[in-house]
């Protein structure tokens, strides 16, 4: 898909952030070429039906194309998705790599609002249960950690110890940070304490309890545990 | 059977029985030498001279009266640095060591050749972020009681991928700054075989002279050993020689510890403790002087103290002590409290005799021979 094909606005903000021009050998060419060309972005959660039917459309458009009556163009090629959920699947999304997140072009800059943002809501979130630590810690254990600053601060890798940045994406057994450096960095969560500044105080997380999905985190009953030892296996 | 005992394991004696090169200088075989070089520091080191002869010292010490040694509280950054490093560690006569319990905390020792090895417990070492080597010891106690391990991390700081501007030297200079806090030691640096001063933070350095003590007594009971009788038994090694060298070596602790047969009264109080009795004809008296030196000793200065040792002519006995806190003992292997404790060697030199005896006490769980 050409450069001429993508809107206006969106090259503008891109040279926004990628300050260059927009030149062939440009940050900003790298950047449609890696993210957007040949990929197909969901921006939301579309409901099936409505995507069947946006496929039938195309469907019967293509038909016509075949009749010679009219042009297609080849980027809109799709087919009709199959199953009856109102949700695309985990499968579909792994084939599609809809929740990969390139290594290529990642900014550190471009994470701090989302920073910004964190901080705003865990000091929502706290409020003025800073004093009461039970509250505290059930609250943190829930606490959604997108875009907090975590560190490395304990772990049986020796490698991982001190890596900070900004959490972009949390899975079940990893957190997915962007350092400093312009660098994407998954780290285990299973073998590793982190450090979060929250309030101006460190709290200091055991990876092992959080191993669980941010959506399942977020409803958990924690039960009181005491601290966990990292085990080097033989 | 069920109920029978498993036998306990006992501690040896190692003996080394060697002759003298056959040069002019008449120098101790390599194997001898090499026992004394591969420790790396000493920390005191005990010469009990035997004679009536004018040779033996009675007021002062002969030599390494003017060394000291540094004790001060620094962070390993500091020490790691290229700074010291070009100005200490190049010439390889400098040594250093953490005063830190051994099994317990962390320890570390910089040796003369330029390696850094730190022994740390496990919280230390997965805080640090250095990669290095579990610890040898005691493997199958950790196994089953799942006690805590122990690592150690090996560093050579004169190789030459160990400078400024490269990953691992700006890795380990992170690590040692942020993840570690400081750690009191000591240190000596030498030049042409003296202590030197050295540039240290000032606020924790204390400068320490070498404690030397000299102790006189006379009419000392002590076995008499002829030439004949000590070829017989270096050559034939058979299990009456055995018997004499261990009593000899009883003989040899009982005097380092200070204890003299005539000192011993039975009267005050019923002990069934005996001193040890020697066989017919074997007992003489003499004259006992015990030369002692304390601080950080090199393997430099335990060589000096052999030949003094030898220059005598006359029965003398060489006691050489390592520290007790020390990740390392002989031949760089790893030193625990259970396992290679044993720490020390001794050497009996004999006069216009060929014949030189050491002797290495091991505990029932040493690994080295």
């Amino acid at each position: 898909m050409s450069k001429n094909k993508i809107s206006k606005e969106y090259v503008n903000y891109l040279e926004t952030v990628y300050p260059g021009g927009a030149g062939d050998n440009s940050r900003v060419t790298s950047v449609i070429k890696s993210e957007i060309h040949n990929k197909f972005i969901v921006l939301d959660n579309s409901d099936r039906k409505e995507m069947n039917k946006l496929f039938q459309r195309k469907r019967s458009s293509q038909l016509e194309l075949q009749k010679g009556e009219l042009t297609l163009d080849p980027y809109e090629k799709h087919p009709p998705l199959s199953g009856s959920g109102k949700t695309i699947s985990s499968r579909e999304r792994k084939k599609k790599h809809l929740n990969t997140i390139s290594k290529q072009n990642i900014n550190y800059s471009q994470y701090k609002a989302l920073n910004t943002l964190w901080k705003m809501y865990i000091n929502k979130l706290i409020g003025k249960s800073v004093s009461n630590l039970n509250t505290l810690t059930m609250k943190l254990a829930r606490a959604d950690l997108h875009g907090a600053k975590i560190l490395v601060c304990q772990s049986k890798c020796a490698s991982l110890i001190g890596i900070s940045g900004i959490m972009i994406k949390e899975t079940l057994q990893t957190f997915k940070v962007v350092t400093k450096k312009n660098k994407l960095k998954s780290i285990p969560k299973d073998s590793c304490y982190f450090q979060i500044c929250v309030h101006n105080k460190l709290v200091t997380l055991f990876g092992k309890h959080l191993i669980l999905r941010p959506y399942e985190r977020s409803s958990k009953k924690f039960k009181k545990k005491a601290s966990l030892q990292i085990v080097h296996k033989n | 059977m069920q109920g029978e005992i498993p036998p306990f394991p006992t501690s040896k004696l190692s003996v080394w029985v060697s002759q003298y090169q056959k040069t002019k200088e008449r120098k101790p075989k390599k194997k001898i030498q090499s026992l004394i070089n591969d420790h790396p520091f000493y920390q005191s080191i005990e010469l009990h001279i035997f004679g009536n002869q004018k040779k033996i010292p009675t007021t002062s010490i002969p030599f390494m009266s003017d060394s000291f040694f540094y004790r001060f509280k620094t962070s390993l950054d500091v020490l790691t640095s290229k700074s010291f490093i070009d100005k200490y560690l190049v010439n390889k006569s400098f040594s250093c060591l953490s005063i830190s319990p051994i099994d317990r905390g962390d320890s570390f020792v910089i040796l003369p050749n330029g390696k850094l090895i730190l022994s740390c417990c496990q919280e230390t070492y997965q805080q640090l972020g250095l990669i290095g080597k579990r610890s040898t010891l005691n493997k199958k106690a950790q196994k089953k009681t799942k006690k805590e391990e122990r690592f150690s991390i090996e560093i050579d700081l004169l190789s030459e991928s160990f400078k400024p501007k490269k990953k691992f030297y700006e890795r380990v200079q992170w690590c040692f700054k942020k993840r570690t806090k400081q750690i009191e030691c000591i240190a000596l640096s030498l030049k042409n075989g003296k202590s030197i001063e050295m540039d240290l933070p000032k606020s924790e350095k204390i400068e320490l002279q070498f404690l030397n003590s000299i102790n006189t007594k006379q009419n000392v009971q002590i076995p008499k050993l002829g030439k004949e009788l000590i070829h017989s038994i270096s050559e034939q090694m058979n299990e009456e020689s055995h018997c004499v060298l261990n009593e000899f070596y009883e003989w040899m602790g009982f005097l380092s510890n200070g204890i003299y047969q005539t000192e011993i009264e039975e009267e005050f109080f019923q002990n069934d403790y005996q001193y040890l009795e020697f066989e017919n004809d074997l007992e003489t008296e003499s004259n006992h002087c015990c030369l002692k030196w304390t601080g950080l000793l090199t393997p430099m200065h335990a060589m000096d103290i052999f030949e003094y040792a030898r220059s005598l002519d006359c029965f003398v006995f060489l006691n050489l002590y390592g520290f007790r806190d020390t990740p390392i003992s002989w031949i760089n292997k790893e030193h625990g409290y259970f396992i290679n404790g044993e720490n020390d060697l001794s050497f009996a030199i004999f006069p216009s005799s060929n014949w030189l005896w050491s002797f290495v006490s091991i505990g029932c769980k040493e690994e080295f021979n």
